[in-house]
């Protein structure tokens, strides 16, 4: 079957873009388009930052894991740089607080490239 | 196996960008996709010779240059925006780049898979 990915390079708070990539995979779940997975990636990847767990952003990326089951996954190597990891990581690192949590996945950018050979479209926000 | 074009639209150093497309290129690549890179904007600021490197960083410019190696052998920079900035083609410091027009560019930039902006 054809899949859409969806690649986030936006943080959080630019509002816009954010809002409007949560909506457009809500319409194309609706409309029974198969989406492959969410990557994070750059800036992006502060969305799966848990201190953000309270927020309705936040919130929504879980509700399209849990209900909709759509992978999110974040590049280990731009979310390290940005003190976005997992309990695994943090405990290498030796800090107390991990800052990423499931549904949120870390993955290597591999991962990415890997399922983009069977992707048919890449949609950025 | 992909067509990825990469563009390329923020100056280097100043923010993660440049160094960020240039990772993503070169890691699609390796996982065998076909990467075109366009520089426009203040992309354009990436391909230019005498960058002042800061401390502690790589060279862009460099890192550009190696780029056939990892077979990227395709680069674009839009005339406009070189024009625009007040550049030549004689202060591009990469060799086999194309100057393009407007038009050229993005015909070009539409002949592909997928479009991922830095």
């Amino acid at each position: 079957m054809k899949t859409t990915t969806v690649l986030i390079t936006s943080p959080p708070h630019d509002n816009a873009r954010i809002n409007e990539a949560q909506a457009f995979l809500h319409a194309a779940i609706a409309q029974g388009v198969n989406i492959d997975h969410v990557f994070f990636y750059q800036a992006g990847v502060y969305n799966a930052n848990s201190a953000l767990q309270t927020t309705a952003i936040y919130k929504q990326w879980c509700e399209l894991a849990q209900n909709h089951h759509i992978p999110l996954l974040v590049c280990v190597t731009a979310a390290a740089k940005r003190g976005v990891f997992s309990e695994a990581e943090a405990a290498e690192l030796g800090v107390a607080q991990a800052t990423l949590l499931p549904p949120f996945e870390q993955v290597g950018i591999a991962d990415f490239f890997t399922r983009l050979h069977d992707c048919e479209r890449l949609v950025q926000f | 196996m992909a067509d990825i074009h990469i563009l390329m639209t923020n100056a280097p150093y100043g923010t993660i960008d440049a160094e960020e497309g240039l990772e993503f290129a070169l890691a699609a690549t390796n996982y065998g996709h076909e990467v075109r890179m366009f520089f426009i904007g203040d992309g354009i600021l990436q391909v230019l010779k005498g960058q002042q490197v800061p401390d502690g960083e790589k060279s862009l410019l460099k890192r550009l240059s190696a780029l056939p190696f990892f077979d990227i052998e395709e680069c674009y920079v839009s005339a406009p925006c070189l024009a625009q900035k007040g550049y030549s083609t004689d202060d591009i410091g990469l060799a086999d780049i194309s100057v393009v027009s407007n038009t050229e560019l993005m015909t070009k930039l539409r002949q592909c898979d997928h479009t991922v902006t830095f």
